[in-house]
């Protein structure tokens, strides 16, 4: 099998270098690494060069590609660690001498023998096809009046030596950059010759198989970027190849765009298809929001109506309750129905409002509102909750009662006492909740601090989630709707402020909203 | 549809909507009871309808009201469908309307105060106090 290593082994043998570890090889997949690699050892080579020594340069693709060959060659006696480990050794330049021996190749040389080689296995392919006399003379003919004159036909190969030294003993006559001009008259002359004898459609398969021989011997990395770079340094390939698979090219070509079409088709087809049972789905579930909220929202309707009968009611009875004569305990019994109607209607209300709050359906009436007589507000609301625990519940204010804020008031009041209801709720008896006020230059700040049962390190995460609730406040308090945090984090986003909490499970909870003095235009 | 003239005795300026002119377009029979009953006490002059047809026949016979309470939920023509007539037509479109409902989406805020509706109250959310000291309020801005 044809490849450079071969003709770096037949150069090591005839030149009598039979210790490869005392020669520096470069390895590279081309010129440009080539380059590279001698402009970095410059000083090495120019030694090298001044002491005389012949420089082996290039051209192995990789060591893997060497180190098989040379296993081929030589059997398993290669030792494929020893040779990388040999290759990884640091040169010592001062020892040069002694280690190493760095050998040049010239690239004439290169060229020279990558076409002999490619010109043995064509002459190779084509005697398998015709008979040796035929061969012979057809090479005779081609090669007539030219360099190729004296070049002889054997059965076993095309003998390229009498070539090779009058090429290389004439390096004026015939420069480097000849040398492929030179093989590609040959080649072509002997291509027009052999497809008189064999016809067209042998010639390429001939070639077929020496484009794919070429693949193999180099890798097809190789050969890609051999013949992208200078695909005319390779007699021409370019057009043989274009020759050879024209055809083939055109049924490859229309069998792929006939493919691209119907996977085209299919997939637009596909992609209509998606859209359409999207469209549909996005319908249905358009319709079923609808059918929800107008159900919550009749649902709701239809619940307050009664409830605002009673509240009207009651209130109605509980202000003219001197008119009316009522004792006190009747009183009582009045404010405690009010309470219990009270209780139901904001029940409703929050349900109602998660739904709006959920599907920023709410409506919110910003207006100048004081933070401050809000939070005293539910302080007082709530004093009677806490005193049933006996826990303390205690204000400061450190904005000099300066709590006016563009708000809706209705629901930062309910905010306030959903963070202050939990505080009581889930606090030990005889503690404290504290409510602590303050103001920077654009925002309000409300501290609810408690010393609760704290909420569990591993649901932080969760405690603003719709219906989600402790498992320590279940515990705790079987009751919850597990909303009130859902729709403070839902209310304060919506006035463009921050809440956040900092909790330890036993110890307590402080909960803190910024809001903004204004909100954005 | 009915009238209900109240008694001078408990005029009182204190008091909202005092001596002036409401109609209430209302279905609930035990809210238009407890209306009328607080009415009572405001020396207010309440004309109330339960649906849109009893409305526009108060409007027609009576003097013209100060100020109208329409519900939403109501036989017949709805509460928007009654809004839009009265801001149609050159005899009520000044009169200001306050909408009394139990609902209270956002779209369905929008839609009574896109109509031309003063306010939208929620009734469970307020007392009738509470809500008649928002209409004295508009009153009191359209008298300004």
């Amino acid at each position: 099998m044809f490849s450079l290593f071969n003709f770096f082994s037949k150069k090591e043998k005839t030149e009598d270098l039979e210790n490869l570890f005392e020669y520096l090889i470069v390895i590279t997949p081309g010129k440009t690494v080539a380059e590279n690699f001698a402009s970095q050892y410059k000083k090495l080579l120019r030694k090298a060069h001044r002491k005389g020594h012949k420089v082996l340069f290039k051209l192995y693709l990789s060591w893997e590609d060497y180190i098989l060959n040379k296993k081929a060659q030589m059997g398993e006696a290669v030792d494929k660690v020893k040779f990388r480990s040999e290759i990884g050794k640091k040169i010592d330049v001062e020892k040069l001498d002694e280690e190493f021996r760095i050998i040049f190749l010239e690239e004439r040389d290169q060229i020279l023998h990558l076409y002999e080689n490619l010109v043995q296995k064509l002459g190779q392919y084509i005697k398998s096809n015709m008979g040796f006399r035929q061969f012979q003379s057809i090479v005779a003919e081609a090669g007539k009046n030219t360099v190729f004159e004296n070049i002889e036909v054997t059965k076993e190969k095309i003998d390229f030596s009498h070539f090779n030294s009058l090429i290389r003993s004439n390096p004026a006559e015939y420069p480097t950059q000849n040398i492929t001009k030179i093989f590609k008259t040959f080649v072509e002359a002997f291509y027009s010759k052999i497809e008189t004898a064999l016809g067209e459609k042998v010639i390429q398969t001939i070639f077929q198989k020496l484009y794919d021989h070429m693949r193999e011997t180099y890798s097809a990395e190789f050969a890609t970027h051999f013949l992208k770079i200078t695909p005319e340094k390779i007699l021409g390939l370019d057009q043989w190849l274009s020759v050879l698979s024209k055809e083939e090219l055109e049924k490859q070509v229309k069998q792929k765009t006939t493919e691209l079409e119907e996977l085209n088709e299919s997939l637009e087809e596909r992609v209509n298809q998606r859209t359409r049972e999207l469209q549909k789905a996005y319908q249905e579930l358009k319709e079923l929001d609808k059918k929800k909220s107008d159900f919550i929202s009749v649902a709701a309707h239809q619940i307050r109506t009664p409830l605002s009968g009673i509240k009207w009611i009651l209130n109605m009875l509980l202000e003219d309750g001197e008119d009316n004569h009522l004792s006190t305990e009747q009183k009582d019994f009045l404010n405690k129905a009010n309470e219990a109607n009270e209780k139901l209607l904001l029940i409703v209300n929050d349900m109602l409002d998660t739904d709006l709050v959920a599907t920023g359906k709410a409506v919110y009436d910003f207006k100048q509102t004081d933070c401050i007589a809000i939070i005293q507000q539910v302080v007082s609301d709530l004093t009677p909750q806490a005193n049933i625990k006996n826990i303390k519940l205690t204000s400061n204010d450190k904005s000099n009662k300066n709590g006016i804020i563009e708000a809706d008031a209705k629901r930062i009041k309910t905010v306030i006492q959903n963070l202050m209801d939990n505080a009581i709720k889930y606090s030990p008896n005889e503690s404290e909740v504290k409510i602590e006020t303050d103001k920077t230059f654009d925002n309000f700040i409300i501290k609810v601090i408690d010393q609760g049962i704290g909420i569990p390190e591993d649901q932080k995460v969760d405690i603003f989630k719709r219906f989600f609730r402790a498992q320590n406040s279940i515990r705790t308090h079987a009751n919850g709707s597990g909303l009130g945090l859902f729709i403070a984090q839902s209310v304060i986003l919506e006035h463009h402020g921050r809440i956040d909490f900092e909790s330890t499970e036993n110890k307590g909870t402080t909960f803190t909203i910024i809001l903004p003095l204004k909100q954005p235009r | 549809m009915e009238t209900d003239q109240i008694d001078n005795h408990t005029k009182s300026n204190d008091r909202p909507l005092a001596d002036k002119v409401v109609l209430w377009i209302e279905d609930d029979i035990l809210l238009t009871e407890i209306i009328r009953k607080k009415m009572q006490k405001l020396n207010t002059e309440l004309l109330h309808a339960y649906d849109s047809g009893g409305a526009f026949k108060l409007l027609v016979e009576n003097k013209k009201p100060d100020i109208i309470f329409l519900d939403i939920l109501l036989p017949g023509m709805n509460g928007y469908e009654i809004l839009e007539k009265l801001k149609a037509d050159e005899n009520t479109k000044s009169i200001p309307v306050i909408i009394l409902s139990n609902f209270g989406q956002k779209s369905e805020i929008e839609k009574g105060l896109n109509l031309g509706a003063e306010r939208f109250l929620i009734k469970a959310t307020m007392t009738l106090d509470e809500v008649f000291q928002e209409a004295d309020a508009i009153l009191r801005k359209h008298a300004a």
